[in-house]
């Protein structure tokens, strides 16, 4: 892992460089330009790079090791995105860290890093979780507990976050069938019932 | 009979009887007028005289004498009246004198006039010669008055003619003449080549080159000649007038839904427009846009007024006649839409690629937001009546995605018949019935109607392609959708309807988290299929994935509903495709085109974690032509780590399986590089057929070069449903696409006037 990710890891200028008169450092293949941008600037030093792919490849080792056993049972064709609502737990730990857009490897959209008494979790929390006005904030070392699932996608390990409990404020992150609520979707369930439309 | 006349007459018979009889014959002779010469056009000094005698020498009285010149095409003369033959008689002593003799217009010389009478076999001949008049002007002898339609060729070039005082030509070769037009900045004429001179030949006549009008209609206006004649600057004028091409106005219906960037406040929303644009496509600003309307709704607090809508006020549409790419600038009177990339609040661009001149994909392209549809040759404004199938996708009122399907039978302004399916966010509805009541009201000029108690929506507005083709949006103000309506022919389907075929299944563009496509083949009997397809499901793919029959169902009933399951975790989470059969004659992608690609059905995907619509085309061919084609294609793709909108329309030529194209990326929200609008994007790559799968193909890579950023390697697969219909997806972990390649035809632009231009340049260019 720390390997391919220091070959990932190429520098180049850009804007940002040319504002801070260094070299950016770039979570990207060096022929996939558009894909860096997909997966974000890293703007973290090599050796941010790898403490957190140790802190990855802890994820898989130590976190969840009943899914790990479940890499080789991976169906062909897989269905990243089903949730089954019964196998709910619920994980209480501290914030590591907060990723706005996945790191190489992850699975799609925004990630919350938590330090449980088990080891790290990467908390998936898709593509809408930090936008809006009433978006999930958190800092490094507040105390959070995070319902949701644990999936193997991709042959990686990640808990799929439904909720997220922080500070007494409850921020629901997916619906029961494990899809993703839009800010626009969080705005109208916290309307009063009365300014509720009745729609198709 | 007075008896005096009578006895003169026969006094008279007797006289020539007896004179006949006396000597035997008449002679004539040309007494003077010959030999002879004058200038062209102008009297001869004498006139012809002959006497008559008899035999004995002695006059005879009473004969008629006919004078006869040569054909006038050559040196000759005329008689009074301008006639080539004169009569007199002979006076007492056997004279008879012709009326005055001209020369005509061609000189030359000598010819003989004759003179002749009944009674002699040999005429009386006079020698006459026309002499070359005297240069003194020039006259404009041809190709004035003439009037052309601005931007096009006069049907003559300008000839000018060295003539004599008389204004009678004269044999002047070698002056030169000089054309000078207006200022072009008015009505005027070019000279083919910007030759504006001409030299007379031997007969004296000067033609211009070929002259066009510009592109100023008004006049008539003076064209002037000049030359210099017997020393002193001689003019002419001709006067030509250029005529207003007759403007034609075509309407063209467009519809597209994705991801907004304006309004901004909770995040990009989902949005839908569709509309219909009046485009002057002949005429003196071909291109225009004269009017039209639209719904515009991202129910979230921009949505057009209803039932108005928004007025199109103006625009224009440039595109290229060679690759019928270009763009569409629509100005409305809605403040609230578009207004951004510099553009004014009110108006939206769309980039458009041109399949046909009846045809365009496109997607809005002002980074306003950004979306991907279609643009259609309305031919009809009829509200809609028959049996149509219909999907639609978009929002519900708490802003989670939805889809409908299904069948409806209209007439009167109601349904009478009719079933759908509805997937709302996982919550899912199969075979509901329409509510009793369903209000479909009349059209207006422009095609545009509303339907209203129809459960799907409070008002969903309707736009008329043609009598078969309509496009349908959602105008609530806290839902939205946009999806299309199709006429189902004749009906009587069933499970035979589907035959091999290719199919898409397009996310919401509100939860565009996947992509599917593939190749299915039914068994009728059974009601099962097998086929191949490929998913790309958040970043996860499945690629080349064999479909077999064992598990799979499918039933289409009489009116063409129904639906098509793949067993679960086959094809990821697509499961479960509601089926809603078209015409068999409708090309779905391309509904004004009946001779390629039609038949099929609409689909929507009623699984419980996704949510999507598509379509379905029976596959007719599996090979690529290896000869260089013309494509035309367009997608809608989502960066897939934060689910953002990006959509392209692109053109170019594919020769022995090697793509070569450039395009339009709408990018607004900064996904692929700091430029929101990337015009002169390429695509390459070489597509390699799948040998297990005849009319699947893959293309890795396929190279992705925005302008303003480095080149992406990108892995597509490319489903063929027929020689002009391929639909290509994309399969990479960091973004998904999935859109519709056509065809380009010969034709690629609506516009009349900038084909003509390019037929004219092809023409000098031969």
């Amino acid at each position: 892992m720390l390997k391919f990710f220091s070959f990932h890891c190429v520098k180049l200028r850009n804007a940002d460089a040319r504002e801070n008169h260094r070299p950016v450092e770039l979570c990207a293949s060096s022929e996939h330009a558009w894909a860096a941008k997909f997966f974000g600037r890293c703007k973290m030093t090599r050796l941010r790079a790898a403490v957190e792919l140790l802190l990855l490849s802890a994820l898989i080792c130590i976190a969840l090791p009943t899914s790990a056993q479940t890499i080789s049972a991976v169906a062909t064709h897989p269905s990243p995105l089903s949730y089954d609502v019964s196998k709910e737990i619920t994980l209480n730990g501290s914030v590591t860290s907060l990723l706005a857009k996945p790191e190489p490897g992850m699975v799609m959209g925004a990630h919350l890093v938590i330090a449980t008494s088990s080891g790290p979790v990467d908390a998936s929390l898709g593509w809408f979780a930090l936008r809006g006005k009433d978006g999930l904030s958190v800092s490094p070392g507040q105390e959070v507990a995070v319902t949701g699932v644990k999936r193997t996608i991709n042959n990686r390990q990640v808990f799929l976050a439904r909720t997220v409990k922080v500070d007494g404020q409850l921020f629901t992150i997916r619906n029961e069938h494990g899809l993703l609520l839009s800010p626009q979707a969080r705005e109208r369930l916290s309307r009063p019932a009365g300014d509720k439309e009745v729609q198709p | 009979m007075n008896r005096g006349i009578l006895s003169v007459a026969i006094f008279l018979a007797a006289s020539v009887l007896t004179a006949s009889c006396a000597g035997g014959h008449f002679f004539i002779v040309a007494t003077s007028g010959t030999p002879q010469t004058t200038p062209v056009h102008t009297a001869f000094g004498a006139p012809l005289v002959v006497t008559v005698t008899n035999g004995a020498g002695k006059g005879v009285k009473g004969v008629k004498v006919t004078f006869t010149a040569p054909p006038q095409s050559g040196p000759s003369a005329t008689f009074s009246g301008g006639s080539s033959t004169a009569t007199a008689t002979t006076d007492s002593n056997g004279v008879a004198t012709s009326p005055v003799v001209t020369a005509n217009g061609n000189p030359g010389g000598p010819y003989t006039v004759l003179a002749t009478i009944r009674l002699s076999r040999e005429p009386a001949l006079f020698v006459l010669n026309n002499s070359g008049g005297t240069a003194a002007g020039i006259s404009c002898v041809s190709g004035t008055p003439q009037t052309a339609q601005v931007n096009t060729a006069f049907a003559n070039p300008l000839e000018v003619q060295v003539v004599d005082s008389g204004g009678f030509a004269t044999n002047d070769p070698g002056v030169v003449v000089t054309f000078t037009p207006p200022a072009q900045t008015g009505p005027s004429v070019t000279f083919a080549g910007g030759v504006n001179t001409a030299t007379t030949n031997a007969a004296g006549l000067a033609t211009s080159v070929a002259i066009t009008a510009n592109g100023n209609a008004g006049g008539p206006y003076n064209v002037s000649a000049s030359a210099t004649v017997a020393g002193a600057l001689q003019t002419c004028n001709f006067s030509l007038t250029n005529t207003s091409i007759p403007v034609t106005t075509e309407n063209f219906v467009f519809y597209a839904s994705g991801m907004e960037a304006i309004n901004n406040t909770t995040g990009p929303n989902f949005y839908a427009v569709s509309g219909v644009v009046t485009i002057e496509t002949a005429g003196p600003n071909p291109g225009q846009v004269m009017g039209g309307e639209q719904d515009y709704n991202d129910a979230f607090g921009i949505t057009s007024p209803e039932p108005s809508g928004d007025s199109i006020t103006g625009g224009q549409l440039t595109v290229s006649s060679t690759t019928g790419q270009g763009t569409l600038t629509l100005v409305t009177n809605n403040a609230n839409v578009g207004g951004a990339s510099g553009s004014p609040a009110g108006t939206e661009i769309f980039a458009v690629q041109f399949v046909n001149a009846s045809h365009a994909l496109i997607s809005q392209f002002d980074a306003s937001a950004t979306s991907s549809g279609s643009m259609d040759l309305q031919t009809s404004t009829s509200a809609p009546g028959g049996s149509f199938a219909f999907t639609l996708a978009g929002v519900d009122s708490s802003y989670n995605p939805i889809v409908f399907g299904g069948v409806f039978t209209v007439g009167g302004g109601t349904f009478s018949a009719g079933t759908f399916d509805v997937d709302d966010f996982g919550t899912v509805s199969i075979g509901n019935s329409f509510p009793a009541g369903v209000v479909v009201g009349a059209s207006d000029a422009l095609g545009r109607g509303s339907v209203t108690n129809s459960s799907l929506a409070t008002t969903i507005n309707y736009y008329v392609v043609g009598p078969e083709a309509i496009r349908i949006i959602d105008v609530d103000t806290t839902d939205s959708a946009l999806g299309s309506a199709f006429g189902q022919g004749a009906g009587a389907f069933s499970n035979s309807s589907l035959g091999t075929f290719v199919f898409e299944d397009l996310a919401n563009p509100w939860y565009g988290v996947y992509d599917a496509a593939g190749i299915l083949t039914t068994n009728s009997g059974a009601g099962t299929f097998q086929g191949v397809a490929d998913l790309n499901e958040d970043g996860t793919i499945s690629s080349d994935v064999a479909i077999s029959s064992a598990g799979t169902s499918y039933s289409i009933a009489a009116n063409g509903y129904g639906s098509l399951t793949i067993p679960g975790g086959v094809l990821g989470d697509v499961s479960v495709l509601g089926v809603y059969m078209t015409d068999p004659s409708l090309n779905l992608n391309d509904p004004n085109n009946t001779t390629s690609g039609t038949g099929g059905a609409l689909i929507a995907d009623l699984d419980t974690l996704l949510f999507g619509t598509g379509v379905i085309v029976p596959q007719t061919s599996t090979s690529i032509s290896a000869s260089a084609t013309n494509l035309a294609f367009g997608a809608q793709g989502i960066n897939a780590s934060n689910i953002e909108e990006y959509d392209f329309v692109a053109q170019g030529s594919i020769t022995a399986l090697a793509l070569n194209a450039s395009g339009l990326v709408s990018d607004p929200f900064d996904i692929i590089t700091g430029s929101p609008l990337e015009n002169g994007t390429t695509f390459t790559g070489t597509a390699t057929a799948d040998g297990a799968n005849p009319g699947r193909y893959t293309m890795s890579p396929l190279v992705f070069t925005p302008p303003a950023s480095g080149a992406t390697n990108l892995s597509v697969v490319i489903y063929q449903a027929g020689g002009g219909q391929l639909f290509v997806l994309d399969e990479d972990d960091f973004t998904l696409f999935l859109g519709p390649v056509e065809k380009q035809a010969a034709t690629v632009t609506p516009l009349a006037v900038v084909r003509a231009k390019t037929q004219a340049n092809a023409n000098l260019k031969q």
